[in-house]
């Protein structure tokens, strides 16, 4: 650690309403995010709730258009809401940001949680060297002379292994390829140890070879700064890579929430068993076709009145027309350990058809 | 020439391309090459899929745009039907172009906002003027209802269609006149992952129907394995590796192979943890000044674990043929025989100080491993010297 565990009050005492009780690290309830266009109302969040525990790492699983990033940003406290209805609750350790004003979050903002986005050019500003801009990330949130902010800021570089940091701290962004980008860009957001760390893609745009550096990077700074770590993701390799827990979305719901081993091996909700069935695999026999979820995902002006993967749910027949009219809790799968899922199938049912998928899947072993 | 009966439809030798880079002044001057593709050889049978892997950077696309004439090679041959066509103007290759056809990667921008479905379609009837029996329109309506469109839609535009649709009309249009060769430039990438299993089964159920052989570049080995018969590894312009799927997935002998296919996540939590990743350090160097030698040795765990042969940096290793047509272009793939993927004792080495020097790396890491400042500015631009 580079020893700054008792953080100072950000530009002066913020006063910040807290609950008390104990509450877990993150919780987010019923949380609902609308953006009205001229085609109607976007439904991108549609009541979202979950918790997460201090140092666990939370994989939010979707496709496009499925609001996991609108999720991210609506906790980061990223969303105008001028354009955005957001609705709920988010508690940071006992601060329910929602609550607070515009100027209370930026505070914490940087300082108690940061993101990474897919796109590092996104976050760094093309006229400024890469280190003055961490300089002033610390300076904004710390009292810290220039000088120990850039001693720090080298620091940093060099843990998230930049080689020659003391050269490229001078370095404008462009200078360096996408990899060492996203590197800087990731400390940039760990240089004032965020408690959260909210990660949107963060390897997306990389190569496989340079996506592995940055996963073992981030995997390696949580052990080390005890961050709680949000990663966003399409790709359920990065997921079973890094993830403790799982939160599966799609059409702006949470449609399966477990542990990542509970999630690959023992998935419930039909679209999960979608996903797994359509990805190809490098540790499974090809069998020349993929089984694909057929049709394509719901509208966000318009989603289905009951279950929104019903209109491609091979299984919404058995729910005896239940699935087409009223709309699924997320509710445990009653198998005895932490498992949500999000669907009207009768859970012996459900149970039935998964193991039937996942023994075809597992038939294929390489 | 052949009569499709799986001869060689695509037949590549020594082709480079380069760009070159000139000088800002008045009168520009050459002074310097990208060398973009730098002497490759391949083949591919008719019905066949050679998938072309690589990192950004590594030259696979230009390879690709190339074998098409869609950018002109700088040297070295390419046959197509055993037609030379290095050598040919564009009204003589117009007759082969009807052989041959591309699917790119972007939906949104490979096709016209301004022209309907059914004139996109319809383009390659009309440019290589044939008339089909039943007109046009009927041909291109049964090609969208092939590919798994409303044949109704034919006078929509193309903003009217999601990403997965648009990219079926874009494989209607490749496939419209039976071509023999389709260059698949990243077709799903741009893709949702349940959209893009329909498209690689639309892609392989159109081969086994029309006996099309693919060119398929792309950047995720999962998806590459799921389609292609043949493989070939791309780096710094150079294929360091070719070998039938199921070789190159269990018994890759190129160092940079094993490393490319450790750094893939396998969906299964348990499998993946217990994985040995070889963790490659620094970046693809700049392909206007490629390492001497072997082009990989800069950031090669084995030239590492040898002791750092001289001869990986003074002499470039040609492919050599390891039987059951592997071919592996190092000088020390004997090294890897035998050694199962992720099992060897080398990579497990490799990767454990990988692991350790993440985060520990500082100043102490070699320059020549890691050319990445400037080489941006260098790639868009000349150098000033």
């Amino acid at each position: 650690m580079i020893g700054r565990l008792n953080k100072m009050a950000p530009g002066g005492a913020v006063e910040v309403p807290e609950a008390a009780g104990d509450r877990p690290f993150l919780e987010v309830k019923d949380l609902f995010v609308k953006f009205p266009t001229e085609d109607g109302l976007v439904h991108a969040v549609d009541g979202v709730s979950f918790t997460l525990e201090r140092g666990k790492t939370l994989a939010i699983v979707g496709e496009s258009g499925s609001g996991k990033s609108v999720t991210a940003q609506a906790i980061m406290g990223l969303l105008d809401r001028r354009q955005a209805q957001v609705s709920g609750e988010i508690w940071l350790d006992r601060l329910n940001l929602l609550a607070l004003k515009p100027a209370q979050v930026q505070a914490l903002r940087g300082e108690r949680m940061a993101m990474i986005f897919q796109d590092p050019m996104s976050s760094l500003h093309p006229f400024y060297r890469i280190g003055d801009q961490i300089i002033e990330a610390i300076q904004a949130h710390r009292s810290v002379s220039k000088t120990a902010a850039r001693q720090e800021t080298l620091e940093m570089l060099k843990r998230v292994g930049i080689p020659a940091a003391a050269r490229r701290i001078d370095a404008y962004p462009h200078q360096l390829s996408g990899g060492m980008r996203q590197r800087v860009m990731i400390a940039m957001a760990l240089i004032n140890s965020p408690e959260l760390l909210i990660a949107d893609e963060p390897t997306t745009a990389l190569d496989v070879t340079v996506q592995a550096q940055i996963l073992e990077l981030i995997k390696k700074l949580q052990v080390e700064f005890g961050t709680t770590v949000i990663v966003i993701t399409h790709d359920l390799g990065i997921v079973a890579d890094v993830a403790d827990e799982v939160a599966v979305m799609y059409g702006a719901r949470i449609m399966e929430r477990a542990s990542t081993q509970e999630i690959y091996e023992h998935p419930e909700m039909p679209y999960t068993l979608g996903l797994l069935s359509s990805i190809p695999r490098m540790d499974r026999d090809v069998t020349g076709r993929l089984e694909p979820i057929r049709g394509n995902p719901p509208s966000a002006i318009r989603l289905p009145a009951g279950c929104v993967f019903e209109p491609r749910c091979p299984y919404s027949g058995l729910t005896g027309g239940l699935a087409k009219t009223t709309r699924p809790e997320l509710l445990p799968t009653g198998s005895g350990v932490d498992h949500l899922v999000r669907c009207h199938l009768p859970p012996e049912k459900r149970r039935e058809i998964a193991a039937e998928v996942m023994g075809k899947l597992r038939s294929v072993k390489a | 020439m052949s009569d499709g009966q799986n001869g060689a439809i695509v037949q590549v030798r020594g082709l480079r391309t380069y760009f070159p880079i000139k000088s800002r002044s008045l009168i520009p001057r050459v002074v310097g090459q990208v060398m973009a593709v730098d002497g490759i050889d391949f083949t591919i049978d008719a019905g066949e899929t050679l998938g072309l892997v690589g990192e950004s950077g590594s030259g696979k696309t230009t390879a690709a745009r190339s074998v098409l004439m869609l950018v002109k090679p700088t040297a070295g041959s390419v046959k197509i039907d055993g037609d030379e066509l290095t050598r040919m103007s564009q009204s003589q290759l117009r007759p082969i172009r009807r052989k041959t056809s591309m699917i790119f990667q972007d939906p949104y921008n490979a096709l016209n906002p301004r022209h309907t479905v059914g004139s996109i379609i319809s383009a390659p009837f009309e440019i290589q003027n044939v008339k089909p029996e039943g007109g046009v329109k009927r041909a291109v309506q049964d090609l969208m209802q092939r590919v798994g469109l409303n044949p109704e839609h034919y006078n929509r535009y193309p903003n009217e269609f999601s990403g997965g649709q648009r990219q079926r009309i874009g494989i209607a249009r490749a496939v419209a006149l039976h071509p023999e060769l389709v260059v698949c430039d990243e077709p799903v990438s741009a893709l949702d992952v349940s959209i893009q299993a329909q498209i690689l089964n639309l892609l392989h159920d159109l081969q086994k129907e029309f006996n099309i052989a693919y060119l398929f570049v792309a950047h995720d080995l999962a998806v590459v394995r799921q389609v292609s018969h043949r493989i070939a590894v791309m780096y710094l312009g150079h294929i360091l590796e070719s070998a039938p799927r199921k070789t190159i997935y269990t018994m890759p002998l190129h160092p940079y192979t094993r490393s490319l296919l450790s750094a893939v996540p396998v969906p299964d939590p348990v499998r993946q943890r217990q994985r040995t990743r070889i963790v490659l350090q620094g970046d693809v160097p700049s392909p206007i000044d490629p390492p001497s030698g072997c082009v990989f040795h800069t950031r090669c765990w084995l030239y590492e674990r040898l002791g750092k042969p001289e001869r990986c940096t003074t002499e470039e290793p040609l492919l050599r043929p390891f039987g059951g047509d592997q071919v592996v272009a190092c000088h020390f793939a004997e090294e890897l025989v035998g050694q199962p993927v992720g099992e060897s004792a080398a990579e497990t080495a490799a990767a454990t100080e990988a692991a350790a020097a993440i985060g520990t790396l500082g100043d102490d890491e070699p320059e020549a491993a890691t050319p990445d400042v400037g080489a941006h500015s260098q790639e868009s631009s000349a150098p000033q010297a």
